[in-house]
């Protein structure tokens, strides 16, 4: 594949993938995609890691008294 | 002091914007400033002092608007101010290398091919957590705010203050950095590549 033609794959994917390319490029990206096993792999790789990464990290539980000082430190400064 | 009668209507409008516009965010800013500080106390003090400031520059944000990206660009620009200078990360982030990207095929490719949708889908949350965690600050924010809180490269671009051709390349970057490291631990825990 020409440099070119691959830094346009990238940018696609990266859009498709964030969910921020417009209609058209989803399909220019879904053709691609059709006969191009390379950027096939790379798209379902990036996906499944951008699902591990909202699903399976573990989110820190905030500390139960944040809030509650937080507004007390505004109360404060009012 | 109560909400009693000696605060103005100013004052009192104040805290009507800040409990309603900027408290639900507290979840999400907890977990950005752990995310950066990677620990429990000073993501506290980070939070702490980005919502004081936030309060005390509560006319410069606009009712309505996106409240949490604005809160996350004064949470980050703190972080830097603060706890950057101090931490101790060893390698800086090359933007000569990070603008360049598109240019350099050869990370790409391999990386792709050592690993599989499979292993990703078996590691569990420490494997993934710690790749992150080991990527340079920069790299990591960008993969934080993207996949984990949902921005687009428009509102990160305003938490960063870097055009959105920037953001888009650090993730590029970042992504495959953090393949990289997910390689490195799929391999270590014996996970085999079965096309070989
Ligand atoms: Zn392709």
């Amino acid at each position: 594949m020409e440099v070119e033609d691959k830094q346009k794959c990238f940018e696609l994917l990266q859009l498709v993938i964030d969910g921020q390319a417009t209609q058209q490029q989803t399909l220019e990206l879904e053709q691609h995609l059709s006969d191009c096993e390379n950027c096939r792999a790379e798209f379902e790789l990036s996906q499944s890691i951008k699902e591990g990464l909202k699903s399976r990290l573990k989110r820190p539980s905030v500390p139960s008294e944040l809030a509650t000082s937080i507004q007390s430190k505004v109360l404060e400064i009012v | 002091m109560s909400a009693g009668e000696s605060m103005s209507y100013e004052s009192k409008d104040k805290q009507r914007v800040f409990n309603k516009e900027f408290m639900p965010h507290i979840d999400a800013m907890y977990n950005f400033a752990y995310r950066l500080t990677l620990d429990e106390d000073d993501a506290k003090d980070l939070v702490q002092e980005t919502y004081l400031k936030a309060f005390r520059f509560i006319k410069s944000f606009e009712e309505g608007t996106n409240a949490k990206a604005w809160l996350f660009r004064i949470l980050k620009n703190s972080f830097i101010n603060n706890y950057r200078k101090t931490s101790k990360q060893p390698n800086k982030v090359d933007y000569q290398e990070v603008e360049s990207y598109y240019n350099s095929e050869s990370v790409d490719e391999k990386i792709t091919t050592d690993l599989r949708v499979e292993t990703v889908q078996h590691m569990i949350g420490d494997e993934i957590t710690n790749a992150l965690n080991s990527l340079d600050i920069d790299f990591r924010t960008v993969i934080i705010l993207c996949d984990l809180e949902g921005f687009t490269y428009e509102e990160m671009a305003k938490i960063l203050d870097i055009p959105i051709g920037t953001v888009r390349s650090r993730l590029h970057r970042a992504r495959n950095l953090l393949k990289e490291k997910l390689v490195n631990y799929a391999t270590s825990m014996g996970y085999k590549d079965k096309r070989k």
